[in-house]
């Protein structure tokens, strides 16, 4: 991290991000540039002139950079007043399946064309005037190219998964000054989500025209050129061949004109970009919107709200009859999938910090600053009691509970973690998911809560300061951690998960 | 003949003056007055001082320790530091009763609440 700051920040971006390879080239930095210094070209972010020349200071370019620590505890706020927060999913206020009812664009588009037919909706009804996105060319589908989309129509062909870099922030940054737009929605992955909030936090100009954000789930970014030249290399597939692809079940499926090929997602890892291996976002929590595949459910998208302005532009879609809504209660399944792989990401990246900084290789700023708090983070938390942080209603299951119906819990409620009382309410241990993934998927309805619940049960009492807690968690590798009482460790009090720290640390004052 | 008309016609009318400076008429939408800085705002990058055509403004110091000081007798309200300030700190007034007898007193400076 960078402690001291460069009087210029372009000092500190390439010492700090671009040097040790984590840009990923959204291009946040050239639209927020206030004299142009940096662009964008191909694969590289070029540095075109000496902006030191031009400025005594500037803290821009570091301070707006996905992968910087700066502004990161701020860009939270535009999401914290949901009403409902998990550590799986984010902040949120409703979490639904979705799809486009027009089944040709359904057709066009990745997953149920929610995105398509909510910003083409948005359009029409004048909510925003031009959507910033990606669009692959018909010539190679996997490149992404940012977009401006200016008339519904447009937003068709613009709007695309993918697992290549593109510069979309560029993109916002064009939309405003070129074209002159003042209603803009932007489509990105979590990194690029992150950025524009970034932007917004620092209060640059550019922002005021940014009206709607919507996020993709992303699990990694692929430097195209490397996955390519081991594509054609072990499995023989040529780029041009490739039409799409789609990520199902821990597993890279490469569509073909004629065949399909499965990867698995080890074996392509190497390819994604340096700031991807360490990003722990998988649903884009800052976004307004969060969109994502429902797997195994063909043509329907996971939709997560998160803020007013998503919900009210998502409601007035459903509203108009050009996206259809239902529950994701009963479809234990897809939400499953989708935490598992949100898991899987955030395992990954910290496995690959550990093994970063364990050969002496410097770490993402944004994922020290996320796995270490500052020196007043830490006092804060030492002066809190964990009695005053504790969410004191916590559900907790029986030791009967099988696990299948606990996942049918999960997709209702989203904790992640459930505790086991006795029927004398006496504390037994706590079950995650993590637990119920190691178990075979067909084994799970025959399997009960309490023959999986791990040997060792993590414990802090209410007198004990907040910081205590922490540390336990952060030595255990756990995201949550049992409150109980000091004369009976078999009674529950509450817990603390790691929303709950980040909630204090972003309003120490705030009573949940 | 028209001429006699109009006159006519103006007698019964209120006038279209007005007794500046005791009654002003109010100033359009987008009117470029006086510049002011809003100095929680500003990060000290000086580009207001580095694109002003004529010179109207000086950045004192440096970064976050940096205070502005905007000489108004020289300013020619082209807006354009409003233009490049990448963070809305400086922004146009409607002031636009600014001469003077003294050139000393036409300087504004900024500085920051510590």
């Amino acid at each position: 991290m960078a402690g001291r700051r460069d009087l210029i920040a372009y000092n500190d971006l390439k010492k700090w991000i671009i040097d040790p390879g984590f840009c990923t080239l959204c291009g946040a930095c050239e639209a927020a540039c206030p004299i142009h210094s940096l662009k964008i070209e191909g694969e590289t972010l070029q540095y075109i002139h000496d902006c030191s020349e031009h400025l005594e200071f500037c803290p821009i370019c570091y301070d707006v950079c996905p992968h910087s620590e700066a502004l990161l505890l701020e860009t939270l706020s535009f999401v914290t007043d949901a009403p409902n927060r998990r550590e799986s999913l984010g902040y949120y206020r409703k979490v639904l399946l979705a799809q486009a009812v027009d089944p040709e664009l359904r057709k066009v588009s990745h997953g149920g064309g929610v995105v398509t037919a909510l910003l083409t909706n948005s359009i029409k009804q004048g909510f925003v005037d031009s959507v910033v996105a990606s669009r692959t060319d018909e010539k190679a589908p996997l490149k992404l190219h940012p977009s401006i989309s200016l008339v519904p129509d447009d937003v068709f062909s613009a709007v695309d998964v993918g697992y290549s870099p593109s510069a979309v922030a560029k993109a916002f940054g064009r939309a405003v000054q070129e074209y002159g737009k003042t209603k803009i929605a932007f489509v990105g992955t979590p990194c690029q989500v992150l950025a524009l909030r970034k932007l917004e936090s620092w209060e640059h100009k550019i922002v005021d025209s940014l009206k709607l954000v919507v996020g993709f789930m992303c699990l990694w970014c692929f430097s195209l050129k490397h996955l390519f030249e081991s594509l054609e290399k072990t499995h023989n597939i040529k780029p041009s061949q490739i039409s799409k692809i789609v990520l199902e079940k821990r597993e890279y499926v490469v569509y073909m004109d004629s065949e399909t090929v499965r990867i698995p997602i080890n074996e392509v890892r190497k390819h994604i970009l340096g700031g991807c291996s360490t990003c722990m976002d998988y649903t884009a929590e800052l976004a307004d919107i969060s969109v994502g595949g429902a797997y195994p459910l063909e043509d329907w998208s996971i939709v997560i709200i998160r803020t007013e302005v998503g919900e009210e532009i998502f409601d007035h879609a459903v509203k108009n009859g050009l996206i259809q809504v239902k529950s994701l209660e009963n479809e234990p399944e897809v939400y499953t999938h989708m935490v598992d792989v949100a898991n899987f990401k955030r395992k990954t990246a910290l496995e690959e910090i550990e093994k970063m900084k364990g050969s002496g290789k410097p770490v993402p700023p944004i994922t020290q600053r996320m796995l270490q708090p500052l020196p007043k983070e830490l006092s804060l938390l030492s002066s809190l009691t964990v009695e005053q942080i504790m969410t004191k209603e916590v559900m907790t299951i029986s030791p009967d509970t099988t696990l299948e119906e606990l996942l049918n819990i999960m997709t209702k409620h989203h904790h992640m973690g459930y505790p086991i009382l006795d029927e004398n309410k006496q504390l037994i241990g706590i079950v995650t998911f993590e637990d119920i993934m190691k178990v075979p998927p067909d084994q799970r309805s025959k399997t009960k809560a309490s023959e999986v619940k791990p040997e060792k049960l993590l414990t802090a009492y209410p007198d004990e300061p907040a910081l205590t807690a922490y540390e336990k968690m952060i030595n255990h590798r756990v995201g949550r951690i049992l409150i109980v009482d000091r004369e009976d460790p078999k009674k529950l009090l509450g817990i603390i998960t790691k929303t709950d720290i980040m909630q204090t640390l972003r309003w120490p004052m705030k009573r949940r | 003949m028209s001429l006699l008309k109009e006159a006519l016609q103006r007698l019964f009318r209120k006038p279209v003056t007005l007794k500046y400076p005791f009654e002003k008429r109010p100033v359009p939408e987008g009117f470029r007055g006086r510049p002011v800085w809003d100095m929680r705002k500003c990060i000290g990058c000086g580009l207001c001082s580095n694109v002003c055509p004529s010179g109207a403004i000086e950045m004192v110091g440096k970064g976050l320790q940096s205070e502005i000081k905007h000489y108004v007798d020289r300013c020619m309200f082209c807006s354009q530091c409003v233009e490049s300030c990448p963070r809305n700190a400086i922004k146009m007034t409607q002031e636009y009763e600014l001469a003077g007898f003294d050139r000393s007193k036409m300087l504004y400076e900024y500085k920051r609440e510590i």
